[in-house]
């Protein structure tokens, strides 16, 4: 063995143990730099290799080279190592408690009210009525007088007005939007009309000064009370489930003429009685009737030719009934943890 | 009403469960509220209709029963007396609110209690014992519908006259109350004074007492508009009162004046004297056409002729009867009848409304689109919602101490709609801006405890403008506390964030100008502008009214939804994505700090016209690097035009533009 091979061999021990011995890729970068820079130690042997005698000098070049090939790759290899052991300590260092709670987002809900009269349009929208809307300042004429509601006329005790003026009102019911259309409207038409209505009543949990009804009118050269029964009984059972009963009884209101009030079995006791229904299995969930003649007239619709049918809910009820609530004053009081529940 | 069993079954012959009889009752319109027992006997608690003056009696609901099921009316047989010596003169002033006046003088009667059972009937019903006279009276109206009273006859000077009261004409009546009169009040008076308040009280000074030995038996009917508008400007409800309201039965004044007459005779001895009457018009009541094919064709019903005329027999109505046309004379008692229609009700009413059957109309009408307001209303609703927002709906009536808050916004002054007659004076003002409202719900938020909020409302807001009531549709947000949370981040509720829910909401094609707003901050308010209108603004809560009111920073912003189309809201046409490549450019311009960055934004969009897909500030910088007085707006510009690819050296072209047109506001590009 020549001194230039016994040194290569050093060389190689020692830069052997040099990279298996290096713990990070900065020192393994020092270690390739120091061996296999373009000053390293290998280059440095084949600059020296100049001054060994020629016939010597293939082979040792030959060795100097094997020997770069080897310590390169086992610096590649001990480079992957160490890239594999650093990214594991990363993701190590990166390790969440994934039982943390999340971000609080909100999600945007609709109000209670909005959520159930939107289900209501969407039934009678179904059925071929049409929504309108009418004012919430009315003229105690539209409000009472062309609903056959004479100012003496003792159904006025149940309707308690604010007044604007003395023929100006917030409206009772929705009822005026009835004549409404009737004046702007030729026959035939459905329409329901939601909207905001106002009695003066001491806010308790079953009536509240401010609420809301939806109105509902048909009028054509041939509408009968079978209709609005059916009408009725189909929107029921579209709300509340096939499953409820409907009943019509008659009632009294002076727009129109037979009158009913239509209920459903009680859907918390199914008829059997319970408080919600005070023991009668019933709940009454609006006011129809056929359109009496003199509002027909009044709208300028002959009550000869033509019939029509017309009702009127109270949606804030109707709220109440679907969701279980039991104070009507909730739906305008919007107390966050009542509306985090819809 | 409170009908006993018992005395219900001394007018109508029948053998049921009460339970099946207040089933009935409540589905012929006439609802039972409550059905008592009381030892053997029931005590039926009905609801009586505003036009069914004529069932608040117990005969009124015997006859119901008896027509509901076919149960045959058994009234009693009017008594006849031999009348001794003379009655009191009677003179009926205004007979257009008194058509029928009758008065009975009865002597030497001997005032005292009430036997036991007439105590029991009437307490049970709910009637106070006074006398066995007065308590007569009460028997026979609960008995027959018809209000009767009893004047002590010897405090009557002269004759009784029937008559408008006179102006500030003061009578004191049974309850002790000095009442003061006007002309629309109908009294009953004596030649001195007025005696009684004509079908809602007697006098004080007349009253059957236990001294009282000769008795004025008063049976009438007054006008119905009359007593109701005298009870209501008195603010004095009787039984009375009640049933002349609704109507009674002209057609019973003297039956039920001899029934008490016999009672009291029974009761409290005494001799009959005359009965004086004025009836000048005897009632004759109307004869109505009727259709039975239009009726069954109205009801969608088929009821046989004989089912419609057995229901009207039932009922009392005589019935003419020919092939097509009938006519139908109702009894005197239901003066609610007065239609062909109304007929209809009473047909299907005790026929059974379940015999009707289900149908539902088939003739398609067409279906017209809904108002603009709705569909608007809905297409913001669900974009707040997705926008993180939540619905409120909240009352139209504010507190009295907002009413001024926020109106700047009309612009010019607007008044207030006030309700003249307000359940409590706190609240009879009507909002005229959406805000008014949210300020006050975010009180109450923060009262109880809840400072992150994000809410909006879209609603009515009210006010007059000259001579005209306006209603106008808005929307409201308003925005408290944090928005985006937790341990390690906030986003919070603030101007921007507002802002930018705004554009999003708007399209960005709202734009912002500052302006004044007593209760907003002053550095932190604008008004929002659409097509070159105010629609609308936005701002902080003035600090000084947050600590008044004990709030957080609040954020408000209100528009007005009628400015904007239905279609601005909708989507339209599409227009087909972009593939070409983009490209980003990075500028920081330096202006002068007090420049508004909308008048560079402005320039920017001028110089990049057509290419200039979108642009962000990305930082605003004020310090050491650059002059004091200035501020460095860094924008990041996504430029992209819609036929070629751009090229480096046509953004460059602009840019050299830009520089020149930044001198013009004292402003520069800053080279990086």
């Amino acid at each position: 063995m020549s001194p230039m091979e016994l040194d290569l061999d050093l060389l190689r021990l020692e830069a052997l143990k040099e990279v298996s011995s290096v713990e990070s890729l900065e020192e393994l970068r020092e270690v390739e730099i120091k061996y296999l820079g373009r000053k390293g130690l290998i280059n440095q042997l084949l600059k020296e290799l100049r001054d060994i005698p020629s016939d010597k000098r293939p082979e040792t070049g030959k060795l100097i080279n094997q020997l770069k090939v080897e310590l390169s790759n086992e610096i590649e290899a001990k480079r992957s190592l160490l890239e594999e052991r650093e990214k594991a300590k990363r993701l190590e260092k990166e390790k969440l408690d994934v039982t943390l709670p999340g971000v609080s987002l909100s999600i945007g809900r609709l109000h209670p009210l909005t959520m159930i009269i939107e289900r209501v349009e969407e039934i009678f929208r179904s059925l071929g009525f049409t929504v309108v809307e009418g004012f919430e300042i009315e003229s105690d004429y539209y409000n009472f007088e062309a609903l056959n509601i004479p100012w003496y006329h003792p159904a006025r005790d149940s309707q308690d007005s604010f007044y604007i003026t003395d023929k100006l009102l917030l409206r009772t019911q929705t009822s005026p939007v009835q004549i409404r259309v009737m004046e702007k409207t030729k026959p035939p038409f459905k329409i329901i009309a939601p909207g905001r209505v106002y009695r003066r009543d001491q806010p308790t949990a079953r009536h509240s000064p401010v609420f809301h009804q939806i109105e509902g009118m048909a009028v054509d050269k041939d509408i009968t009370f079978a209709d609005l029964k059916g009408t009725l009984d189909t929107f029921a059972h579209a709300l509340f489930g096939e499953d409820v009963s409907t009943r019509f009884r008659a009632d009294y209101f002076p727009f129109t003429e037979p009158s009913g009030e239509f209920a459903i079995s009680c859907i918390f006791c199914k008829g059997k009685g319970c408080s919600v229904c005070s023991y009668s299995g019933w709940i009454e969930i609006l006011g129809c009737g056929m359109v009496h003649p003199k509002v027909l007239e009044i709208g300028g619709i002959d009550p000869e030719e033509y019939s029509g049918f017309a009702f009127g809910m109270g949606w804030d009820r109707l709220a109440m009934l679907t969701y279980g609530v039991n104070d009507i004053r909730y739906f305008l009081e919007n107390h966050p943890e009542f509306l985090a529940q819809f | 009403m409170k009908v006993l069993y018992s005395w219900l079954k001394e007018f109508v012959n029948i053998d049921v469960p009460c339970e099946e009889i207040a089933r009935k009752l409540t589905m012929a319109g006439l609802e039972v509220e409550e059905l008592e027992k009381i030892g053997d006997d029931y005590l039926i608690d009905v609801s009586i209709p505003a036009n069914r003056g004529d069932c608040h009696s117990i005969l009124g609901i015997a006859r119901e029963v008896s027509a509901l099921f076919e149960a045959p009316l058994e009234l009693p047989l009017s008594p006849t007396f031999k009348e001794i010596g003379e009655g009191i003169d009677i003179e009926v002033l205004s007979p257009e609110l008194c058509p029928r006046y009758t008065l009975r003088f009865i002597k030497g009667v001997k005032v005292g209690p009430s036997p036991d059972w007439l105590k029991n009937r009437l307490e049970l019903v709910g009637i106070r014992s006074i006398n066995n006279v007065v308590d007569i009276t009460n028997y026979v109206m609960w008995m027959l519908g018809q209000p009767l009273h009893a004047f002590d006859a010897d405090k009557i000077s002269g004759k009784v006259i029937v008559r408008r009261a006179y102006n500030d004409e003061e009578i004191v009546t049974l309850d002790g109350e000095t009442r003061k009169l006007t002309v629309d009040n109908l009294v009953i008076a004596d030649e001195k004074h007025a005696i009684a308040i004509a079908g809602v009280m007697g006098g004080e000074e007349s009253e059957v007492s236990f001294f009282t030995k000769n008795i004025a038996l008063e049976s009438a009917c007054f006008d119905h508009i009359s007593v109701r508008g005298t009870s209501k400007s008195l603010g004095l409800r009787t039984e009375a009162s009640i049933r002349f309201e609704k109507g009674v039965d002209i057609g019973i004044t003297k039956f039920a004046s001899d029934i008490a007459t016999e009672m009291i005779l029974k009761l409290c001895g005494g001799e009959v004297g005359k009965l004086n009457e004025f009836y000048p018009i005897e009632y004759e009541p109307n004869k109505i056409m009727f259709r039975p094919d239009r009726f069954n064709k109205r009801m969608g019903l088929s009821l046989s002729p004989r089912e419609m005329e057995s229901i009207f027999t039932r009922l009392g109505f005589k019935v003419e009867k020919n092939t097509d046309v009938w006519y139908i004379t109702p009894i005197s008692c239901r003066r609610d009848i007065s239609l062909e229609e109304d007929l209809y009700e009473e047909l299907v009413r005790i026929a059974g409304y379940d015999k009707i059957p289900s149908t539902l109309h088939e003739r398609i009408i067409g279906v017209v689109s809904p108002p603009p307001a709705w569909e608007k209303r809905k297409i913001v609703r669900k974009k707040m919602n997705s926008l993180g927002f939540s619905e409120v709906i909240t009352s139209s009536f504010i507190p009295v101490q907002f009413e001024n808050y926020f109106k700047e916004f009309y612009q010019r002054p607007i008044e207030t709609v006030r309700v003249i007659n307000p359940l409590r004076e706190e609240e009879s003002v009507l909002r005229s801006l959406l805000s008014q409202s949210l300020l006050t719900l975010a009180i109450n938020n923060v009262r109880w405890g809840y400072n992150d909020f994000s809410l909006f409302e879209t609603g009515k807001v009210f006010f007059k403008n000259e001579e005209n009531y306006v209603e106008k549709e808005h929307l409201g947000i308003v925005q408290s506390g944090r928005f985006i949370y937790s341990w390690d981040r906030e986003v919070n509720a603030d101007f921007f964030l507002l802002k930018g829910i705004l554009d999003r909401l708007f399209k960005g094609e709202l734009s912002f100008i500052p302006a004044y707003y007593s209760v907003l901050h002053p550095g932190r308010s604008a008004n929002i502008i659409y097509n070159g209108e105010i629609v609308g603004f936005i701002g902080e809560i003035h600090p000084d009214l947050a600590k008044d009111l004990k709030l957080p920073r609040i954020y408000i912003a209100e528009i007005d939804i009628e400015s904007f189309s239905t279609e601005f809201f909708k989507t339209g046409l599409i227009r087909e994505p972009n593939r070409l490549p983009k490209l980003k450019r990075d500028l920081a311009i330096v202006v002068p700090e007090d420049t508004p960055s909308i008048k560079v934004i402005e320039m920017l969009k001028d110089v990049f016209e057509g290419i200039l897909e979108k642009y962000e500030i990305f930082d605003l910088y004020k310090g050491p690097n650059i002059p004091e007085g200035t501020i460095n707006l860094g924008f990041s510009l996504e430029l992209r035009a819609e036929d070629r690819t751009l090229t480096q050296e046509e953004i460059e072209d602009r840019v050299e533009i830009l520089k020149s047109r930044l001198i013009d506001v004292n402003g520069r590009l800053r080279e990086w």
